[in-house]
């Protein structure tokens, strides 16, 4: 068990170095590319200072909190753009060429190989912005934190990483039988848009459509501005396990009815 | 009359051609609407929860209201919307362009028609939608007269040419630079805060909404969605204005994007293709 830790955590670094070196080829376009990253966050709070500008709170969210929202929000559209979005749409193209034979024949598990590969390390930027409007947000509305709360936003934060991990996993997922997924990515995008605010001002139906999107972002920052019901954590907690586990359960099942592209 | 009658048989060639490529990826553009009415869609709940708390109206905007500017917000939205700088992009990074430009007339008129195929898809496909909605939500039925329908139509035709031009300027950016798209995103993000997506004009800090009078945002989505909701109506003095401000703008980015052309071709070293 521990060595199978140890190789993957050096694998894992191994992916890390090689797209370091990748990127090392495109220097120019990191800083400009930091640069947008900070232009569009700067550009996304003043969006919610417009929202603001008429009104005092939004579904019982303050300003402050709804920047702290929008910092989660941030730093996990960050973390898809870091790791899921570059390795999903291979996984697609992999499955299409049926160069995921090549993957499948190498001893490592398949399933990691395909998550982890390539990573878009610039893109640790906007986790980074995501994480400094977070404490701006607590800075500004002074909003004391303690301890356990801190523990709950970090468990939080990593239980919908999980989460969407599963789910975009779930979706790619598809193209072992299908062969145009691509798009189901982009209306995956477009849904976790709807994460941008508090899941308090949708209502009635559309709640129940958008709840797991949204619970995604409401719930790490309602820890830290102490928002949150302890059934809240045991959902998230729950909806995690569940999903990976399913998720496994269905990349095993997948790769049993693969059948290449080229045979 | 000889050139108009050549480009008319021209440009129905090409229509029915991009018209088929769009049938073959008839799903896709189909998910790819759906994605796009998200955003005006969180809009709008947001707003409809501002002014609930709010008592009931905000800004001269009740939740009646709030509900017809966002459906505006989302036809409109997808009636005037440019996608080329995906594709130009694409083409000059890659070398594609190259065959194209050996065509015997300018691209450009094959990205016109692609955008009209995808509009005329769009319109047929909303339309009607908003008419059942409307039958069925007396909330979404929108008061308008037969001239502020008709202006509707010309601000949606100039707002269209307009971001099918800065499309086109940002996509030739690419025989310079490869941060044409990212270049384009921050257009994009602009466009979003100040055309009115994310709030009617008159929700924004009044310098703003002011400044935003002569720039060529509030025209592109704002206007037409102000015409068809039935709020200037009896306005034909902003009416015009408006109109006005948007034909400047997009007679000058015209201008500046044929001199670009020029300029870019000489630029142009056709990588690979």
């Amino acid at each position: 068990m521990w060595r199978a830790v140890k190789k993957y955590a050096r694998l894992f670094r191994e992916f890390i170095r090689t797209c370091i070196v990748e990127e090392m080829e495109y220097r120019a376009h990191f800083v400009s590319n930091v640069f947008m990253s900070m232009l569009l966050l700067a550009l996304s709070v003043l969006t919610v200072q417009l929202y603001f500008y008429r009104a005092p709170s939004i579904g019982n969210w303050t300003f402050d909190q709804v920047m702290i929202l929008l910092g989660v929000f941030q730093a996990l559209q960050g973390c898809i753009d870091f790791y899921l979005q570059p390795n999903m749409n291979r996984l697609v193209q992999h499955i299409r060429k049926g160069t995921l034979d090549y993957i499948l024949t190498k001893p490592v598990d398949s399933m990691f190989f395909c998550s982890f590969r390539h990573l878009v390390l610039w893109r640790l930027v906007d986790v980074a912005g995501g994480f400094a409007l977070v404490g701006y947000g607590l800075w500004h509305g002074s909003i004391p934190v303690t301890v356990w709360q801190w523990f709950l936003f970090v468990l939080l934060f990593l239980t919908a990483v999980a989460i969407l991990y599963a789910l975009w996993m779930a979706m790619m997922m598809f193209s072992f039988w299908a062969v145009k997924v691509d798009n189901l990515s982009y209306l995956f995008q477009s849904l976790f848009e709807t994460a941008r605010v508090p899941m308090s001002v949708y209502r009635g139906i559309v709640l129940v459509v958008l709840m797991p999107m949204a619970c995604l972002t409401t719930f790490p920052a309602a820890a830290l501005v102490n928002k949150l019901h302890s059934q809240d954590v045991l959902i998230m907690l729950g909806l995690a396990v569940g999903m990976l586990v399913s998720a496994r359960w269905l990349w095993n099942y997948a790769l049993r009815h693969y059948t290449s592209a080229s045979s | 009359m000889r050139a108009l009658h050549w480009l008319w048989k021209k440009y129905s060639i090409l229509f029915t051609t991009e018209w088929a490529m769009m049938l073959a990826y008839r799903a896709e553009s189909i998910i790819w609407m759906i994605g796009a009415l998200v955003q005006p869609f969180v809009s709008m709940a947001i707003w409809l929860t501002i002014s609930i708390q709010a008592g009931g109206s905000i800004g001269g905007y009740n939740q009646n209201d709030f509900i017809v500017y966002f459906l505006g917000v989302m036809v409109v939205e997808r009636l005037t919307r440019a996608w080329n700088v995906w594709n130009l992009e694409n083409d000059i990074r890659e070398g594609t362009f190259t065959p194209k430009l050996l065509r015997p007339f300018n691209p450009v008129h094959w990205e016109i028609n692609q955008n009209l195929v995808y509009k005329f898809f769009y319109a047929v496909l909303l339309a009607p939608t908003w008419v059942l909605v409307a039958w069925i939500f007396p909330e979404t039925r929108i008061q308008v007269d037969l001239v502020s329908m008709g202006w509707f139509l010309i601000a949606i035709l100039i707002s269209s040419v307009l971001r099918f031009v800065i499309c086109h300027l940002f996509g030739m950016m690419s025989f310079w630079t490869s941060r044409a798209l990212s270049m384009y995103m921050v257009f994009e993000m602009l466009h979003f805060f100040l055309a009115g997506r994310i709030a009617p004009m008159s929700l924004f800090p009044a310098w703003l909404s002011e400044m935003n009078q002569w720039l060529p945002f509030y025209g592109s989505v704002g206007l037409p969605v102000d015409l068809i909701s039935g709020r200037l109506m009896g306005h034909t003095d902003l009416i015009i204005q408006g109109i006005l401000v948007l034909t400047a703008w997009t007679v000058a980015l015209i201008g500046l994007s044929v001199w670009q052309w020029r300029a870019g071709l000489k630029q142009y070293g056709a990588i690979g293709g």
